[in-house]
């Protein structure tokens, strides 16, 4: 087909082939979009950014939102405002007022009225405590944001403060046409029991040099308050791992009570300024929004069943004197002689480590739930030529430079895998 | 662009339809809805849910579900008499201990006299149960 020179697709129209010619409409057609998919949004009343989040759900539950009325109300102006433009027919303007006003909700009230708004409503969650990165923050900037003129600190600026000494000018000014990075995360949090141990140590009568150990472990059930929500601001990926051994060495002197939630990270908002922008200022309209999704389905969510102790499942090398199964919130209680300190930190440590109650997250797939190229093993050949190795070495790299050069991954998109520990 | 897969849940005021799905255990089955497979079969049309407008929480909140309820040994078979697995409407999304487990396919948020649809369940469903030694079954959709 001879393409007809009078037709061009220009901004806010596509152009489109297909077997009975060629189409050009006035709106971008409707993509399908992820669950969680995020956005951010300026709110000109409040004067702060706020995200939207495409609905998802973790065991059929869409997470709640801590708003106001007030802000609902304003997101809902800002953004049904921006989908209305000169192009908008009468019925469209209509529909989309109707929808303004609240036609998935009902969000009356005073505007500091506190609402806890499901995430399907699509309320704006606030995003508080930005973080900064580049010049004036964290020297880990994303290779996409460097390509887009965001500057590291200075190297030396630092290590000069550091010393109580005073930076020169010239290391305080920013490179011409640097702009500055913010960043907040978008987590949810999920209520959970959680495991809970006392550990009491005394001298023991019968054998002179050694301690008797007593643990008793527990479990303490998550407060009727807390609920499935969303949370901002820096998402610590270690309140989501289990108990190491650095965060347990202090066990034996005092009570060990694990978090009564789970977590896991949904998105990453970044705020990026104009050029030139000056280094601690506040984001506003003028900065451009990108986000930085990281979960792309809906999630499953379980915790393992809270078993009783039994000291021989627990103990090797060490002395168990008794094991005793404890009724109400206790899974158990064990005492134990050691004559070491270090013995007595890891035995607690090992307990807590098999009866945690962390749960695991997993997205239903049915299958895999990854896009990553599948790894080749190395093989010897005569020549001395990997052809599989060298092959899946260069694939990766041009993914991972992809990847970097992307904020986003493209269809598929990775899934969280599922913890087959779950089913002991 | 359409994202047309597995467990599609559509609802009109009154029944929801559900496309064609499978659940992965020992054999694949697709969940019934009455006798016939979700999806229709060569002699039958695609089955509708009747939707119960009582069955919702304070929420205004129900869900179509499959629920599985596997044999003794936590295994599906093929004719269904020892086992089942059907589509259901629930007023709470998950059983995940017993002899039933349940997992959820679609929200639907009471609007008015019908029904908002959102979509959970995207992929067909691998099934495995666990069976500890001294507790209930529990169920798992993977």
């Amino acid at each position: 087909m001879t393409p007809d020179p009078k037709i061009q697709p220009s901004r806010g129209t596509r152009l489109q082939e297909n077997s009975l010619g060629r189409s050009l409409s006035m709106r971008r057609g409707r993509e399908w979009k992820h669950p969680w998919h995020t956005e951010a949004i300026w709110l000109p009343g409040k004067k702060a950014w706020a995200a939207f989040v495409l609905a998802g759900f973790v065991n059929g539950f869409a997470p709640l939102v801590r708003t106001t009325a007030g802000e609902l109300r304003d997101a809902r102006a800002t953004f049904f405002g921006q989908l209305v433009d000169a192009r908008s027919g009468a019925a469209e303007i209509a529909q989309l007022a109707l929808l303004a006003i609240g036609g998935t909700g009902d969000f009356g009230g005073p505007d500091s009225t506190v609402l806890d708004v499901p995430l399907y409503q699509n309320p704006p969650v606030p995003l508080n405590g930005f973080r900064p990165i580049g010049w004036d923050g964290s020297p880990s900037v994303p290779l996409f944001f460097q390509d887009r003129g965001v500057g590291k600190p200075p190297p030396n600026l630092q290590a000069v403060l550091e010393r109580g000494g005073k930076p020169s000018e010239d290391s305080l000014t920013p490179p011409a046409g640097n702009r500055l990075l913010r960043a907040c995360d978008i987590w949810v949090q999920q209520p959970r029991t959680a495991l809970t141990s006392q550990i009491t140590v005394s001298l023991s009568s019968a054998i002179a040099g050694t301690s008797v150990v007593d643990q008793a472990i527990g479990i303490r059930e998550a407060p009727d308050s807390q609920k499935l929500k969303i949370q901002t601001g820096t998402y610590q990926q270690v309140q989501n791992s289990k108990l190491n051994f650095q965060g347990a060495a202090n066990l034996l002197a005092s009570d060990y009570e694990e978090k009564t939630w789970d977590e896991i990270l949904i998105s990453t908002v970044y705020l990026l300024s104009p050029p030139n922008a000056a280094p601690g200022s506040q984001p506003d309209s003028t900065w451009q929004s990108f986000a930085k999704q990281s979960a792309f389905w809906n999630l499953s969510w379980s915790q393992p069943d809270a078993k009783p102790v039994f000291s021989t499942d627990i103990f090797r090398g060490i002395t168990a004197l008794v094991g005793v199964l404890a009724g109400g919130s206790g899974l158990g209680a064990v005492s134990f002689i050691t004559a070491s300190i270090n013995d007595a930190t890891q035995a607690a440590f090992n307990i807590l480590q098999t009866q945690s109650l962390a749960g695991t997250f997993w997205t239903p797939t049915s299958g895999g739930t990854t896009s990553a190229w599948p790894k080749v093993a190395p093989t010897a050949r005569p020549d001395g030529i990997d052809k599989g190795t060298t092959a899946s070495a260069k694939a990766k790299a041009q993914k991972a430079d992809r990847h970097n050069r992307k904020l986003d991954p493209t269809f598929p998109f990775e899934g969280q895998k599922f913890n087959l520990s779950l089913l002991k | 662009m359409d994202f047309r897969h597995p467990f599609l849940v559509t609802a009109g005021a009154k029944e929801a339809r559900v496309a064609a799905g499978l659940i992965l255990a020992n054999i694949a089955v697709q969940p019934l809805i009455g006798s016939v497979p979700i999806g229709g079969d060569d002699k039958r049309q695609q089955p509708v849910l009747r939707l119960d407008a009582s069955l919702i929480n304070e929420a205004n909140e129900s869900w179509v579900c499959v629920e599985a309820t596997p044999d003794a040994e936590g295994n599906l078979d093929e004719k269904g008499e020892a086992s089942k697995v059907e589509v259901v409407q629930s007023r709470h999304p998950i059983a995940d201990v017993g002899p039933t487990g349940r997992t959820p396919l679609a929200l639907l948020v009471r609007r008015g006299t019908g029904w908002q649809v959102f979509q959970i369940a995207m992929f067909h469903l691998r099934y495995v149960t666990s069976q500890p030694a001294n507790g209930p079954r529990r169920h798992f959709f993977l």
